[in-house]
């Protein structure tokens, strides 16, 4: 592992466990962003696999915080991508590995971005129906701040949204502050918090049924969701991952429900042949 | 005198096409030809002075719809003639001559917004429309885009999806390939493919050229037009400190909308915001210097100077120390607020002299202009070209250096630092030089360009930040991705298996 602090940047290989990187960094004054490490062996290449983490506006989800890599690709070739900020240089190498899971290559390395340790967290809560909940998430994120944590939960007797705020002192007032006001104007009434006083997220559902879709169809799409549950079914929805546009929250699922298997598709198809046909140029 | 070589493709295939879209939409005039025989590459300035359009396209066509788009890629394919896509022509790259001729496709008619939906942020645009008339869309509807290249006059959005475009305002809203959501495209086969169907691919064809696809159409991530904009600069003893206020004041999480150091070269020819009014660029502001004293005179002396560009840039390096930053920040005004206050503090404590919103605001008013006077100094029998290069903080002085060795004693050279993030920043080469005669301008336009690439290289900064490929870095693209080349060719033989999209391009 190699921390480049001037850049801040770090060097890691996939075998590295998440703990390991999350302390390394810390003992610079660094942070990694949220990392999901579900059990103290959980690695960095399996988190890229299982696409960890992606609640986080501030930080991005864990594929954004890789600045580059170092794949095998079929034939045992080996693909460096350059570990540049940006760049107009075709088609994102990096990006088009880590979507691929696997198929193309595997990642040895990876280069991820770090940040300061936060300095400040603010933390805001409010309690509503699920609609408006993810109404008032919506609106917080057109204008423009970027929470560090979305916590939304909720089902038919209502929910609660918690957003944290992380990073300088000066912005994190300056975000909550508009944060509030946003809210306040669309009629909703947030609470500043401290962290021992936020209501605490429900553990981690395990049958669920996964709504997706933009900002401005969720509450429907919800709505429709609350509708099939279990009438006797008490666990929350959670919001799961979301976006600039569009989120995804799942719900419990009614017992003895299977999910629907999912149909080939052309894109499926695509991916297949692109796989293919990267093996015959590495042969 | 024929310019323009005869068109090559048959009657039976062009009345195939008339089919399609009409006889009304398309062309195979020696003018309509010899127009999309370049872009603003300024290598083809150089051609088009000379009377030259050495790849003119058989055919221009002007499809209306994805549908249109989809039968004549599916024409071509069938036939194996070459079909390059083309927006605004505001590349700089060359990446839209018809190297193998064929049928060029200009998708300005398609230029309709065609979803907005102000709760998810979100708008979908055919991509022939040019970039001012998106803003304009949005603008009416209260929203912004926020990518504003100085092409936007010029330029389509499909233009932007296919070179990896950036705007002056790409520190706070991204660049292109931050703000799509999906695309919209038929493949070198015909096939229509929607991204939202299958994300994963969505990066792999966003930078691709149109050697993969055509783009019709992108949903795009879209802003609330920001309540607050503050512009504000900052004058540095030295570069470096410039540089190191940027980079503490973007990871202390602060996102300026708009981040320009210029280094002392391009400080004192752009003004520090005192007498001289502020012009986006520094040898259109010698020009008007020469101009305002020597108005008669103004070509030869521009020449004069640029044959001695090696003592020119000694000169700046002994005399001229101090380096201009302009910063500028937008959206809730609390946020703005804040985020100055920050922004002062980062450069006072570098000994940032802090000079108001003058110079920033003056930069604003003309931020465009640069694009519709560069064949001026053409004209004059000089050339002048921007290259702009990437890299982390821990390689960016080198890189500025290794660029500034390779160059410096053939061009007048200079630039700036700007489109700046948390791990990096772009760095903006602007050089000017002259020969004898046109074909020993090209030599010394080639030679500049292959050494400057190369020293960039060297140095670990990547071939381009936002101008994209093309035609003219081609060469430069298989040391740029090195195995990944293999994954691109990959991409080619699934989406244009006939290798009818732009040929000759990016190093396929």
């Amino acid at each position: 592992m190699k921390i480049e602090k001037r850049s801040r940047t770090v060097e890691a290989p996939v075998e590295t466990r998440l703990c390991e990187l999350r302390a390394a960094c810390v003992a610079q004054g660094l942070w990694p962003g949220p990392l999901v490490d579900l059990s103290p062996e959980t690695t960095l290449g399996a988190a890229l696999l299982a696409r960890a983490d992606r609640r986080s506006v501030r930080y991005g989800e864990l594929w954004d915080r890789v600045l580059a890599l170092e794949a095998e690709l079929p034939g045992e070739r080996l693909l460096r991508t350059r570990a540049a900020p940006r760049a107009a240089t075709g088609p994102d190498l990096t990006r088009t590995i880590l979507e691929a899971r696997g198929r193309l290559g595997s990642v040895r390395v990876a280069w991820l971005r770090l940040w300061a340790v936060p300095g400040e967290r603010g933390l805001l809560q409010l309690e509503g129906s699920l609609a408006v909940l993810i109404s008032g998430t919506a609106r917080v994120l057109r204008a423009g701040v970027r929470p560090a944590e979305v916590d939304l939960q909720g089902g038919r007797q209502g929910g609660r949204l918690l957003l944290a705020f992380e990073g300088d002192p000066a912005l994190v007032a300056a975000e909550m502050g508009v944060a509030r006001c946003v809210l306040e104007k669309a009629g909703l009434a947030p609470a500043a918090v401290a962290e021992a006083q936020k209501v605490p997220a429900v553990s981690a559902l395990l049958e669920t049924i996964p709504v997706e879709g933009a900002w401005s169809e969720l509450p429907a799409l919800a709505a429709r969701a609350l509708e099939r549950l279990d009438a006797t079914e008490t666990a929350p929805a959670r919001l799961v991952w979301l976006t600039h546009e569009a989120a995804g929250l799942k719900f419990p699922a009614p017992r003895g429900s299977t999910p629907e298997p999912r149909e080939r598709t052309r894109a499926d198809e695509i991916k297949a042949e692109i796989a293919l046909a990267l093996v015959r140029r590495c042969a | 005198m024929t310019l323009v070589a005869a068109p090559r493709v048959l009657e039976p295939f062009v009345r195939r096409v008339a089919a399609i879209v009409g006889e009304d939409r398309l062309s195979q005039t020696a003018p309509a030809r010899a127009l999309y025989s370049r872009d603003m590459w300024p290598k083809t300035l150089l051609w088009t002075r000379e009377g030259s359009f050495p790849h003119p396209p058989d055919l221009v066509v002007w499809p209306e719809s994805l549908e249109e788009v989809a039968a004549l890629v599916r024409l071509c394919a069938s036939e194996g003639v070459a079909l390059v896509p083309f927006g605004g022509g505001g590349g700089v790259c060359g990446g839209v001559i018809p190297l193998r001729g064929g049928v060029t496709l200009d998708l300005k008619r398609m230029n309709r917004l065609v979803s907005f939906d102000p709760e998810s942020a979100t708008a979908e645009f055919e991509c022939g429309i040019i970039g001012q008339h998106l803003e304009d869309e949005l603008a009416r509807r209260g929203h912004t885009l926020g990518h504003f290249p100085s092409s936007i006059y010029l330029s389509t959005l499909g233009g932007f999806l296919a070179a990896r475009s950036a705007g002056q305002l790409s520190t706070r809203y991204g660049k292109i390939e931050d703000m799509v959501v999906s695309l919209r495209l038929v493949t070198g086969t015909g096939e229509t493919l929607d991204t939202a169907s299958c994300p994963e691919l969505l990066q792999a064809l966003v930078g691709s050229e149109g050697t993969l696809g055509v783009f019709t159409h992108a949903r795009l991530r879209i802003h609330p037009v920001p309540e607050a904009r503050r512009m504000h600069a900052f004058s540095f003893t030295h570069l470096a400190d410039g540089l190191e206020a940027i980079r503490t004041l973007l990871q202390r999480g602060v996102r300026p909308a708009v981040v320009r150091l210029y280094d002392p070269l391009d400080t004192f020819l752009v003004g520090s915001g005192k007498a001289r009014k502020t012009s986006p660029r520094p040898l259109l502001a010698l020009r008007g210097a020469l101009e305002e004293r020597f108005p008669s005179a103004t070509p030869r002396l521009l020449r004069a100077a640029l044959t001695c560009p090696a003592a020119l840039n000694q000169l700046s390096d002994r005399f001229l120390h101090r380096a201009l930053l302009i910063l500028g920040f937008e959206g809730p005004r609390e946020l703005v607020e804040a985020e100055l206050a920050l922004g002062r503090e980062s450069c006072a404590r570098l000994g940032g002299r802090d000079l108001g919103p003058g110079p920033g605001d003056r930069w604003f008013e003309n931020r465009y202009k640069v694009s519709y006077k560069q064949s001026r100094i053409f004209a004059a029998g000089c050339f002048v070209d921007t290259m702009e290069v990437a890299t982390t903080w821990d390689r960016l002085w080198g890189l500025y250096e290794a660029v500034r060795r390779a160059l410096s004693d053939r061009a007048l050279l200079m630039a700036h630092f700007s489109h700046a993030y948390p791990e990096g920043c772009s760095i903006y080469f602007t050089f000017a030089a002259t020969a004898r005669d046109p074909a020993e301008r090209e030599r010394l336009y080639d030679a500049l360009w292959h050494d400057g690439l190369e020293a960039t290289q060297r140095a670990g900064g990547c071939l381009s930040h936002h101008h994209g490929v093309g035609y003219s870095k081609s060469v430069f693209m298989a040391a740029e991705l090195g195995e990944g080349m293999r994954l691109y060719q990959a991409l080619k033989d699934v989406l244009d298996p006939g290798g009818i999209l732009n040929p000759g391009k990016m190093g396929l």
